[in-house]
């Protein structure tokens, strides 16, 4: 089916392998399958009846028509059908699930929106998928103690919303947040334009209620932060849904600044454009957001919106600073002579909250228009060193070239956190093979720049081939064992996050699906 | 080969020179069954190891691995002084924003204490700052985690798990940190408040100033009560005087617009001017407010809202605070010489909302919950460091 957006790649099943790459292998493992990957969980009567017993039939999935639709997230290259799909109310109905698999060593993956970009909320060999999006309430809004508590369902522009008019706001804001649930985002550590300023997921979790794979509802930290031991809470956030379920987060909620300068800087070459990042950067200054959008998304997102982009433009940057209205017109006027000496031709300033809101609208929603230009695109998610915007977008380019695939860019250049997005055909296999391989080197060059293959994103099923490049085995033993200390026999979102070995009963993943036994 | 040497209490001290040493001296330790202790805050002589736990010093591991100005990373050596580190960053016009209290604190200690000072407020503490690991476990096992980019969500985040651990999951032996711009100007204004009411509404209306405070720390001073009080209602002493201290940064310009905010948000209390005798400033108050990092303190941390009332209990049982009232946190001091503090202080958050420490600057807490048990046995199985 066309159209598709992912984090990696669709239709590999016609592919030729010539490659050691890492997405490549990957590639290979979803070919060996060809289809999607049927589980040989036994899902017992006994246990259906037990499952039926905790939440009622109404919130119970088995059937294969309904199924489907949780085979994937926003990954949509690999795909499993989970056997059973429940949706629990409350943290009781969590334990009673988890309890029951863990009764029936049958393997569950918890589930927010399903937005992952790298299979984060596959369910790797099947099992039971606990939808969390019926546990949606915010519990509780403190402002004067500065926190809120929330149930994993929340949708996250929801607290936000929840905040209007109170002076204060939930601060991180992946693109996604008009869906994701923030019980996801405590999976994958999520960021967004403005946590270049204040700080991704982890920087305003302060504690978690969360069933382990033992079925026990455990507290770590809470609304006074962290108490007495280790940071679990700060462990706990990016853990991919791999220790276990969130049933309750403690945030933190930040005061809303008092002023802002929303700026839109022109260029006319892209490499003017990532020296005046990297001049802004240089000279100390961290502004709230610093967002690079290069031609081909600039065109795309005018079609979609009409807000007036040059279309003769190489690259723009938006850029925002906030503060005290005192500070705020000084910060924007050193970032606008920042521009303009790195070549800008021009720097708007936003005049109305409105056309703020619109320049916001537009970034935010860069991804859905990528449709106008594509019928498939694949986005990664590295990062580099920020003072190697420069290199690695010429490198971007040039593999473009070579590969003769499309990339357009819209990332967050302040953080290094690139978005490249290469567009193409997925019924064209021999396309579908050069976007592999120019995924590859592009990752494979953030990490040749001190970077990683992930900003916030998530390593998910998409990513593991990459973790020994990132780290020694030494590493990912000592991570393993970290897993084991919470999730033991590994049916807690197994085949995630760690390319070691894995699940106890996980056998039937290896046998329906060789490649992903690299993934356990 | 490690040196060794003596320190003054006569603990045997050893000094590795790399990252290798360091993993032969664990290997010796697991051969040996013997003990180390490492990544602490307190001096080699005041700390509570027997002499037959081996302390590790980092000092001969002090170098810059890696300082990209440009891109606000700085990746050091575990050993290097936390001094010499804000000596090279101020070079820069950078700064990684932890109060430094001790000259000689090494980076590592600092990381396995996580110490945070008063511009926690506004700047975080040190989870929100190191962004890349090197480690030893108990085990011989060099381990990493993050890197050395400023976002980064590959793998487990092994760096928050050491940040504050107390040197019992590891040796750290390399450190990555983000770093911010120094501010333009700092100031620092301090009221006086001999209501608690009137400290409370102050309190309340800085959470929502128009200012920015990075700094927003308290004092009060107790003198203890004729007799203990009978029940609660006897706790409020209305004539103890509360003292705030505020920092803002800035612009020159935006601290004094920040300044007369403050001034507003503050106006049920009196401000403390100086002929000069007193430095009222933000660096003075960072540099000799160094509660909270000794072994006889209680560190309490509330809710903000209830820090005035947590205060007041306390101060009324003839104990004076001090700490980050913004923040919600409280140091207690043991002033009536026999009184179990720590049960005082217990008896009182338990019905205002918090927590009291277990754990001390070197030492975490003698009885773990699971979880915290579990990660200790897993990184050192042989209960290698000292608690």
């Amino acid at each position: 089916m066309p159209g598709g957006a992912s984090g990696a790649l669709a239709g590999f099943s016609d592919l030729t392998a010539n490659t050691e790459s890492p997405l490549f292998r990957l590639a290979e493992s979803h070919m060996s399958s060809a289809e999607t990957v049927t589980t040989n969980c036994v899902i017992t009567a006994e246990f259906l009846k037990e499952l039926a017993a905790v939440v009622g039939p109404a919130r119970l999935l088995s059937s294969k028509d309904e199924l489907l639709v949780y085979e994937c997230d926003g990954y949509v290259v690999e795909k499993s059908v989970p056997d059973v799909v429940v949706f629990p109310e409350n943290a009781a109905e969590v334990v009673a699930i988890v309890t029951a698999c863990g009764k029936h060593r049958i393997p569950f993956v918890p589930r927010g929106a399903g937005t992952s970009l790298a299979g984060g909320c596959l369910p790797v060999g099947g099992g039971v998928m606990i939808a969390m999006t019926k546990m949606r309430q915010i519990v509780d809004i403190n402002l004067r103690d500065r926190y809120a508590v929330v149930e994993p369902g929340v949708v996250n522009v929801n607290l936000t919303r929840a905040l209007a008019g109170t002076g204060f706001h939930y601060a991180p804001d992946p693109s996604s947040q008009g869906a994701c649930t923030l019980g996801g985002n405590v999976a994958t550590n999520s960021g967004g334009p403005h946590t270049l300023k204040y700080g991704v997921t982890v920087n305003h979790v302060l504690g978690v209620e969360f069933v382990s794979p033992q079925g026990e509802l455990i507290q770590i930290g809470g609304p006074c932060g962290r108490g007495n031991g280790f940071d679990l809470p700060g462990l706990f956030v990016g853990s991919e849904g791999t220790f276990g379920v969130v049933t309750k987060i403690w945030v933190r909620i930040t005061r809303n600044p008092a002023a802002y300068r929303t700026m839109l800087a022109i260029f006319d070459s892209v490499d003017d454009t990532t020296q005046a990042i990297s001049n802004i950067i240089g000279a100390g200054i961290v502004p709230a957001a610093l967002e690079m959008m290069d031609k081909g998304i600039v065109a795309a997102l005018e079609q979609a919106f009409h807000f007036g982009f040059p279309l003769d433009a190489e690259a723009v940057l938006l850029i925002e600073v906030d503060g005290l209205e005192v500070a705020v017109d000084a910060e924007a006027e050193t970032i606008t002579r920042l521009c303009k000496d790195s070549g800008a031709r021009e720097v708007r300033l936003s005049q109305t909250e409105k056309e703020r809101a619109l320049l916001w609208k537009c970034r935010k929603q860069a991804f859905g228009a990528i449709g106008r230009l594509s019928p498939s695109y694949c986005t990664q998610d590295g990062v580099v060193p920020r003072t190697k915007v420069p290199e690695i977008l010429r490198f971007i380019a040039e593999v473009s070239k070579r590969h003769d695939i499309r990339i357009v860019n819209v990332f967050h250049a302040g953080d290094g956190n690139l978005h490249p997005i290469l567009l193409f055909d997925e019924r064209n296999a021999e396309q579908v093979k050069r976007v592999m391989l120019a995924s590859d080197e592009i990752l494979g060059k953030c990490i040749d720049l001190g970077g990683s293959v992930t900003g916030e994103h998530g390593i998910g099923v998409e990513k593991i081939s990459f973790m020994n490049r990132l780290f020694t085995d030494e590493d990912l033993t000592v991570m393993e064992d970290v897993r084991k200390a919470f999730n033991p026999d590994g049916r807690c979102s197994p085949g995630k996050l760690l390319p070691t070995a894995g699940a106890c009963g996980m056998e039937h993943i290896e046998k329906q699906h060789p490649g992903r036994k690299a993934a356990m | 080969m490690t040196n060794s040497s003596a320190n003054d209490s006569g603990q045997q001290l050893l000094m590795p020179a790399s990252t290798a040493e360091v993993v032969e001296l664990l290997r010796a330790a697991v051969g040996s069954g013997s003990r180390l202790s490492t990544n602490r805050v307190t001096a080699a002589g005041t700390n509570s190891a027997p002499d037959s736990v081996r302390r590790v010093d980092l000092q001969k591991m002090n170098e810059v691995v890696d300082y990209p100005a440009r891109d606000m990373t700085v990746t050091v050596q575990a050993g290097m002084a936390v001094s010499e580190l804000t000596k090279i960053l101020a070079e820069e016009n950078q700064q990684l924003p932890i109060d430094e209290f001790d000259p000689l604190l090494s980076v590592g200690a600092l990381v396995a204490g996580d110490i945070a000072g008063p511009r926690q407020y506004g700047y975080g503490t040190l989870r929100d700052y190191v962004i890349g690991i090197e480690a030893v476990d108990g085990q011989g096992r060099i381990f990493h985690a993050g890197g050395r980019v400023v976002k980064n969500v590959a793998g487990y985040d092994l760096c928050r798990l050491m940040v504050g651990s107390r040197g019992s999951l590891g040796i750290l032996t390399q450190l990555t940190f983000k770093l911010k711009p120094l501010p333009e100007q700092t100031t620092l204004r301090s009221f006086r408040f001999d209501d608690a009411a009137d400290f409370e509404s102050a309190l309340t209306k800085l959470n929502v100033s128009a200012a920015n405070p990075v700094l927003l720390d308290f004092n009060f001073a107790s003198s203890p009560p004729a007799q203990q009080p009978t029940d609660d209602s006897d706790c409020v002493q209305k004539d103890i005087p509360y003292a705030l201290h505020i920092g803002v940064e800035g612009a020159p310009e935006a601290c004094s617009w920040q300044i007369e905010q403050l001034r507003n948000d503050c106006a049920g209390g009196e401000e403390v001017t100086s002929d000069g005798s007193l430095d009222l400033s933000v660096d003075h108050h960072c540099r000799n407010a160094g509660y909270g990092w000794q072994d006889n303190e209680v560190r309490i941390r509330t809710f903000p809202s209830k820090l005035v009332a947590v205060a007041t209990e306390l101060g009324a049982r003839g104990y004076s605070t001090q700490g980050h009232a913004g923040n919600g946190i409280l140091f207690v001091q043991d002033r009536t010489g026999d009184t179990d503090v720590r049960t005082v202080c217990r008896d009182i958050v338990s019905r205002h909302g918090g927590t009291v420490s277990e754990w001390t600057v070197d030492h975490p807490a003698k009885n773990p919950d699971p979880l915290s048990a579990k990660l200790r046995s897993t990184f050192d199985p042989r209960s290698i460091f000292t608690a």
